[in-house]
């Protein structure tokens, strides 16, 4: 069985073009007409509440369970409001199928999409991942030969998850690194992933991209500086949520040395030469007690456990 | 392709003038940075910008209060859609037909296949662009004269990378200094000719290289799709296992070179990382086989060997320019690569055991990238060998990896097996590294002298040739020409 993850907090009205549709249902009635039908859906809600009910009336109309669960409290997280990995962790704590596909909840899927999941993994062994051609999306189909390589709609057997004990979820997403981190160590242990490009895929567009960015109302930023440091350090780790890994530099790792430093200190990445532009904005400056605190109270998850209270 | 943002958002915008790759996803509000712009732009869009047009304060001396807005180019070929009527002056520049709309947001059918677009935009509009925008566009746009001098040369060049694209810089920056100081001062000029024909140039060569590299997805089956997908890269990278033995006659394999595949390696921290090796041809070898015809005082028609001869792309070059030339190389692999013209050219041998009707049979031999790959022990029976080949006189043409100062000697034995500590060089094939003056005492040593006049006249060509001036491993510690006594 596939088990596909939805992880959402996007509301009526995220859609662009069609803002009267729920993006939940509108992923569900996309499901619905799927020529492959040995497949679950695990959505991790952040408007769990508000959209239960209608959710379970939709799960009541289509031919497959609907597993339709908050997410976990994670009072640890940076932003404190919205981590990406935790979502997905909790979906994998849900999961029943041998394959994880990561959903989106603004695509359009062709209707073979999840049968492409499935006969990649019977009949090739491989965890494949969705991508699109683009003239800004130069990942090269096939199989997937460096690691990071692998993000978004991505899938994973999920013996390889538990394995690993699920995404890092000291990456909030808020720099969009977990999907990279989770490829990387996907790809050490050996697990084998390819892109894959299938007609009839295409993202939606969106009145807004970034979770957490929709709840705080402010910009959303990323440095590429962060994410290539981030990525030096913490492919050292093997299994994620586990203390026993942390050393004060990955740890240090995870916030991006930017927020370390103060207005007008000259960054590493660009070679001392220039000042760095995301350090004087306020919102970066903010981070700065969080990012203290987080280092303070680094997130603690068993995967395993977390399967066995939810009777899996 | 042009990025604008307001004068006071320089500095900002030039921290992200680098080669890294910025990306991200995400809004955009008036006031922010241009990483935002950049984030703006969508996920995994990598934009470079390559000119520049009039700053914020210009537009307002020239339009008052109206602003760029958006347009949207569904292609170079179809007609420019546009907001306002500053925006129908700008397409108008670029030869497109500029169509009034009515709405700040001009949301046009979307075409599928006929995108990618171009955005003429300014940095207030961005965020009304990226929300039309559900794919990677390119957007044009007001700029400063200094920044987009910083970006043309930065964020371009990574830009020309990733889509195999020129690299066109419009102004010097002593040109772009004085026509900032002159708009400061109030002598606003009109639109550069040169900016407007650059930009075009630029804009039609972009549009081409990305619609080229938008190749729909046309596999409409899970079966087809995965067929498709996988033939493109069937080669995984073939894995360097901790305690097998480096064998040169293995080693180089289809996946060490091209770069496509890789040696899967472990790191002293016990990684896993890819080498990739060189590529299987270089352009540069074309100037090399000019500059040494130029340089190396042989017949025209003059016999040349070239030793670990790869795919025999050095030996097609030296053809070209006149050469009687041939190719030996230990790899079967390489050989079996190698362009039909110069197949039969090719011997696959060990240079240290050769045939004797090769033997004094050449006046040029060539090794590039080559002896380093030499054990130790064997390097006085290569010498020997390169000797016997050569007729009295001949010469020796070499570029030998060599260490520098503050870097250690490297020697690995034969039947050294891969470990945590050598297999990040040892992926490279690199068995002997040595100081130049090293390898240069070796050729002296064994019936040669050094022809540093020659060595001296192609450095002198390399430093004036575009190509190979920026190629590091043709520097004089890694050059040698020695002939034989």
């Amino acid at each position: 069985m596939i088990s596909l993850l939805l992880c959402t907090v996007r509301d009526v009205g995220g859609l662009r073009d069609e803002p009267e549709k729920d993006p939940v249902l509108d992923i569900v009635e996309q499901l619905a007409g799927q020529n492959y039908h040995d497949f679950e859906l695990v959505v991790v809600d952040g408007l769990h509440a508000k959209r239960e009910a209608k959710v379970a009336e939709a799960a009541r109309k289509v031919g497959f369970r609907i597993r339709h669960v908050p997410p976990r409290s994670t009072l640890w997280t940076r932003n404190k409001k919205v981590a990406i990995s935790t979502y997905r962790n909790t979906g994998i704590s849900w999961a029943r199928g041998e394959l994880v596909v990561n959903l989106d909840d603004c695509c359009a899927l062709p209707k073979n999409f999840v049968e492409l999941f499935a006969l990649a993994w019977k009949k090739y062994g491989i965890a494949a991942a969705m991508t699109w051609r683009s003239g800004g999306d130069n990942r090269p189909l096939g199989r997937v030969t460096l690691a990071g390589m692998v993000y978004g709609y991505s899938s994973f057997p999920l013996e390889a998850a538990l394995g690993l004990n699920g995404y890092d979820e000291a990456f909030d997403g808020a720099q969009g690194l977990e999907d990279m981190d989770w490829s990387t160590r996907l790809f050490n242990l050996r697990v084998p992933q390819a892109m894959v490009e299938l007609g009839g895929f295409r993202l939606l567009p969106q009145t807004g991209h970034s979770p957490e960015a929709i709840d705080r109302g402010e910009p959303f930023v990323k440095c590429c500086n962060a994410a290539w440091q981030t990525q030096r350090v913490r492919r050292s780790i093997a299994r994620a949520n586990k203390p026993e890994d942390w050393t004060p530099e990955t740890l240090r790792s995870l916030v991006g040395p930017c927020q370390f430093l103060a207005p007008g200190d000259r960054c590493a990445h660009h070679h001392g030469q220039n000042p760095c532009a995301f350090i004087e904005h306020p919102w970066v400056r903010g981070l700065v007690p969080l990012t203290e605190a987080f280092l303070k109270e680094p997130p603690v998850v068993n995967l395993q456990q977390l399967r066995r209270e939810n009777g899996l | 392709m042009l990025i604008a943002s307001s004068a006071d958002a320089e500095a900002r915008w030039s921290a992200y003038a680098t080669e890294e790759v910025v990306y991200g996803g995400g809004r955009f509000a008036p006031g922010h940075n241009f990483g935002s712009v950049i984030a703006a732009a969508g996920e995994g869009t990598y934009l470079g910008a390559m000119g520049l047009w009039l700053s914020e304060e210009s537009v307002t001396r020239l339009s008052g209060d109206v602003r760029f807005t958006v347009g949207r180019l569904l292609s170079l070929l179809g007609p420019v859609y546009v907001a306002d009527e500053l925006s129908v002056q700008w397409a108008a520049h670029f030869g497109w037909e500029g169509k009034l709309g009515g709405h700040p947001l001009w949301l046009f059918e979307p075409r599928e296949e006929a995108l990618p677009p171009a955005v003429i935009s300014d940095v207030g509009a961005a965020p009304h662009v990226a929300a039309l925008m559900d794919r990677p566009f390119v957007l044009l746009a007001q700029h400063d004269l200094g920044l987009a001098y910083n970006l043309a040369y930065c964020s371009c060049v990574r830009w020309a990378q990733q889509y195999d694209a020129t690299h066109l810089l419009a102004y010097s920056k002593e040109e772009a200094e004085e026509l900032l100081s002159k708009r400061r001062n109030g002598d606003v000029p009109g639109v550069d000719k040169r900016v407007i024909e650059e930009a075009k140039r630029f804009a039609r060569q972009t549009l081409d290289s990305l619609t080229a590299r938008r190749r729909p997805a046309t596999a409409s089956t899970a079966e087809e799709a995965l067929r498709l997908s996988l033939g493109e890269r069937e080669n995984m990278p073939r894995e360097l296992r901790l305690g097998d033995v480096f064998d040169p006659a293995t080693h180089y394999t289809k996946e060490y070179f091209g770069g496509e595949a890789g040696l899967l390696y472990t790191d002293p921290q016990g990684q896993k990382k890819i080498y990739h090796g060189p590529a299987m041809d270089w352009g540069g070898f074309d100037n090399v086989a000019r500059m040494l015809r130029a340089v190396l005082p042989v017949e025209q028609d003059a016999r040349h060997v070239d030793l670990g001869c790869g795919a025999g792309n050095v030996v097609r070059r030296m053809q070209a320019q006149g050469w009687r030339s041939h190719g030996l190389d230990i790899s079967q692999d390489a050989i079996a690569a190698a362009h039909p013209d110069v197949r039969e050219k090719l011997i696959c041998a060990d240079v240290t055991k050769l045939p004797p009707e090769e033997t004094g049979a050449y006046d040029v031999v060539t090794a590039f990238d080559f002896l380093e790959h030499i054990y130790l022990q064997e390097v006085p029976a290569m010498i020997q060998g390169i000797k016997g080949l050569l007729k009295p006189k001949g010469l020796g043409v070499f570029i030998i990896c060599t260490r520098g100062d503050g870097e250690q000697d490297w020697t690995i034995e034969r039947g050294d097996t891969f470990t945590r500590a050598n297999s990040w060089l040892l992926a490279s094939g690199h068995v002997t590294i040595r100081r130049w003056a090293w390898w240069a005492k070796e050729f002296v040593e064994r019936g040669f002298r050094l022809r540093s006049d020659l060595a001296y006249l192609f450095q002198v060509l390399r430093d004036e040739d575009p190509v190979m001036h920026t190629a590091d491993s043709w520097r004089p510690r890694n050059f040698l020409i020695v002939e034989a006594l």
